[in-house]
């Protein structure tokens, strides 16, 4: 029996991608409405996904597939001039099918609604056009071979298939480019499989190629040949069972996909892979020659096969890491998407440029990030960029610009989002920050502080608080995330040329540079970027609240017992160790056992139901099978904080 | 209907345990366990497992037992538990680890009602053979309830305001 939940679950990933290729496609068209390719690419987008849909039995997507192909079917024949309506509301489709892709039932009350309102406005369009939205695909009136008959397929798909690795959906995309057909899930004694119908006559030739793939798992069966009266659905019967349209009017509940959506395959260069096998077969034969040393009790041959064991596992890691890299480019989409809804919305002309969009991040990386780069996006093009008019009274181009720009510099990544719209107002941001309470009426900062008050929590200065950026909580949080993947932002202006906001980051996060240390049996790791220095064979007397301060450059540090505020069991030790911590320019003492060395640490998470032991940040296996524990010095001193008031 | 499944028996504390076999991983005799300083009670320390960083819990303080014995070596039992669609490892620590069980389901009777010092949550009831007891834990409940308390006891204990605001100083 096989499991068609497996093929379902594949058909929705492959459903994604092309939803994603319809909605790059259709925004390229939306700029230009002539390109008849893309118009013809858009159709065939469809028709694959009604077709293959009605195998998974995702009924409202054929519905809502068929009548919008419809549209691009009449487009090709001109008989409809595609313009940005139809372009919108093919765009809205394509969110609504992402939607439908999860609601199979249609449960969802505002599925329902959408699906009934594009229905309808398809029909609107339709009427425009003086066209009936029953008249049927024009049935190729060429004259069908006299070899030609009706088919049945029976397709019984083995455990085979999904090993092959083979796309359905395009499989199914040859079928339907040679007919229409109906299809649905069946059993017999043979067990389960998919009845698919052809609608048009073809012959035999012409159905074992389009089954090319999966012929061997087919049962062709001629019906007229066999004189199987079956009754063969035509389109109008089709059409006809489809729901009522009701009256136009309705406004299209618009859900852009802007959670991010975060799938779990990635896709990984060959030749990276080839390299992985390549270290694979090294490991085999020096793994050999290290038993048959050993067997021989040779010495020599033994550290020889070490040393390359240990060389080829530096390289494995290094190549593993770079399997989970991926580029920028997988963003671009969302990105793209962003600004053409915002630039409608806020009435705003933008041009959207992108320079080293190949440069790679961790796929970890690459998934958080993208919220916060949509956030500083929307920032720009809400409160940077002008309105048309606006920027054509400066002399500037009515359309704006925002450029994202990425390189790779070292171990770092740099992310670029700049506009070029009219700056940073600084007087402006000052008066709200004093206004606010944020800073002190008579401080004097520079430009540069000016400017990175816009990170400050509860800032905004927007007359009306538009919807889209909100009330400031936005770029604190873009900051915090960006913080917590290790990384900085910057941000530059200049007044009436733009803004430019630079983002910095790791391009990895699960490696880090730590120092190890010792408290009582057990070790930490804390990453080096957290220590400024250390003081070592002082006397640190504690209070009797465990308390302590130290001098350190003119300043008075709180100190921090490690090992009373891990509650390990304390031992006599006089000669602390001292480490000078300092993160988010929050500086203070760390007293400790031992410190012993630098340590690389691969950071393996805590689970959740560690959640509470926020200082906790992950653990790393040491060269011993011991762990070491990842401290987050911040919440440490927060929490000593707190503990003394 | 009469089901015969298979259980692996274990003895913490001076009870007599059976576990369904589908339900452990693996088991592991000779584990260094690293402490976690500051962990709660129930738990001893965490193992690497599979590149996954284990809790390894002591099934004697999750059910309280009243007479420890001295901490020997422990036996390690990994735990697969399903938890809302998710399946994550847990591993427990036992005295030993004995025989591998086959128990029919109707041999299986409930628990009576008082006489136990523990929660009778964890356990689906009692099966006698030879004249030993064993308990049948339900390892599911056990961890579920045991991760939910955990965190809630630390909840209620501290009233830390955690999320102190991050300003940076210009």
């Amino acid at each position: 029996m096989i499991d068609f939940t497996e093929f379902k679950d594949k058909y929705i990933q492959d459903a994604a991608l092309l939803l994603d290729s319809l909605e790059s496609d259709l925004l390229m068209l939306g700029k230009n409405l002539a390109d008849k390719s893309l118009a013809d690419n858009i159709y065939r987008y469809l028709h694959t996904l009604k077709g293959s849909g009605g195998m998974y039995g995702f009924d409202k997507i054929v519905e809502i597939t068929h009548q919008l192909e419809h549209i691009y079917k009449l487009i090709q024949e001109q008989e409809i001039v595609l313009n940005q309506a139809i372009i919108q509301l093919s765009i809205s489709t394509g969110d609504h099918i992402r939607n439908l892709l999860s609601d199979t039932d249609l449960v969802q009350k505002t599925n329902i609604e959408n699906q009934k309102n594009i229905i309808s406005r398809i029909a609107e369009i339709l009427e425009e056009h003086q066209i009936s939205p029953d008249s049927a695909h024009h049935t190729n009136s060429t004259t069908p071979d006299t070899n030609s008959s009706l088919f049945e397929v029976h397709f019984f798909p083995d455990e085979n298939i999904s090993k092959r690795n083979l796309n359905l959906i395009n499989v199914m995309r040859d079928i339907f480019m040679l007919s229409e057909c109906n299809i649905s899930l069946q059993q017999n004694e043979k067990g389960e499989y998919w009845c698919i119908k052809f609608l048009k006559p073809c012959t035999r030739e012409q159905v074992e190629d389009a089954l090319f793939f999966i012929v061997d798992d087919c049962e062709i069966i001629d019906i007229q040949a066999s004189g199987n009266s079956k009754e063969i659905t035509t389109k109008q019967e089709e059409l006809h069972a489809i729901a009522e349209m009701p009256k136009a009017g309705e406004s299209l509940i618009i859900n852009t996909h802007e959670a991010a959506s975060k799938s779990n395959r990635l896709q990984v260069d060959i030749s990276r892979l080839n390299t992985l096998s390549f270290l694979v077969s090294e490991l085999v034969t020096s793994k050999s020659a290290l038993f048959t040393g050993i067997h021989e009790r040779n010495m020599e041959i033994i550290s020889q096969s070490a040393e390359r064991i240990d060389k080829i596992s530096r390289q494995f890691h290094a190549n593993v890491l770079t399997l989970r890299l991926v580029p920028l480019k997988d963003l671009t989409l969302k990105f793209k998407r962003l600004i053409h809804d915002l630039s409608i919305k806020l009435n705003k002309k933008v041009d959207f440029i992108t320079q080293g969009e190949e440069t790679e991040l961790d796929k970890g990386i690459i998934d958080e990030i993208s919220l916060p780069i949509m956030h500083i996006i929307r920032n720009c093009i809400d409160h940077g960029l002008d309105t048309p008019e606006m920027r054509q009274l400066q002399g500037k181009t009515e359309t704006g610009i925002i450029k994202l720009f990425a390189y790779k510099s070292g171990n770092f990544v740099f992310i670029q989002i700049s506009d070029d719209g009219k700056g940073i107002d600084t007087r402006k941001i000052l008066s709200k920050a004093i206004e606010k309470g944020l800073i002190a009426p008579d401080s004097k900062p520079t430009e540069k502080e000016i400017f990175n008050m816009i990170f400050l929590p509860g800032l905004s200065t927007a007359e009306e608080l538009s919807e889209i950026s909100g009330r400031g909580i936005g770029m604190d949080i873009v900051k915090r995330k960006i913080q917590d993947l290790r990384g900085e932002i910057y941000v530059d202006s200049e007044k009436d040329l733009g803004s430019i906001f630079t983002i910095k980051l790791q391009q990895n996060i699960s490696i880090i540079d730590t120092m190890l240390i010792q408290c009582g049996n057990s070790k930490f790791a804390i990453p080096v970027e957290d220590i400024e220095n250390f003081e070592v064979g002082h006397r640190i007397d504690f209070w009797v609240n465990a308390s302590a301060t130290f001098q350190y450059k003119n300043e008075i540090l709180p100190v921090v017992n490690l090992k009373k505020f891990l509650n390990i069991e304390e031992s006599d030790n006089l000669k602390t160790k001292l480490i000078i911590v300092n993160k988010y320019s929050k500086r203070f003492g760390l007293v400790v056992d031992r410190i012993i060395g630098e340590h690389q640490a691969v950071v393996k998470p805590l689970r959740k139901s560690f959640r509470h032991l926020s200082y906790y940040t992950g653990a790393s296996t040491l060269g011993d099978g011991t762990l070491a524990f990842l401290l987050d010095v911040n919440k440490i001193g927060q929490l000593s904080e707190v503990k003394q008031t | 209907m009469k089901q015969i499944e298979t259980y692996l028996s274990f003895i913490s504390g001076s009870e007599r345990f059976a576990v369904n076999v589908m339900q452990v991983l693996e088991v592991l005799q000779k584990q260094a366990v690293t402490t976690l300083p500051n962990a709660p009670d129930t738990i001893v320390g965490v193992i690497n497992f599979r590149g996954d960083i284990v809790p390894v819990y002591d099934f004697r303080k999750v059910f309280n037992f009243q007479n420890r014995t001295e901490d020997k070596k422990h036996a390690i039992l990994i735990f697969a538990i399903e938890n809302d669609d998710e399946t994550t490892h847990v591993a427990a620590a036992t005295d030993a680890v004995k025989d591998v069980l086959e128990i029919s389901s109707e041999l299986i009777k409930p628990l009576p009602q008082f006489g136990y010092h523990f929660n009778p949550e964890f356990i689906k009831g009692i099966y006698m053979a030879d004249g030993l007891s064993y308990l049948i834990l339900d390892v599911n409940k056990v961890f579920n309830i045991v991760e939910m308390n955990t965190v809630n006891k630390y909840m209620e204990s501290n009233d830390l305001n955690t999320e102190t605001n991050n300003t940076p100083l210009i």
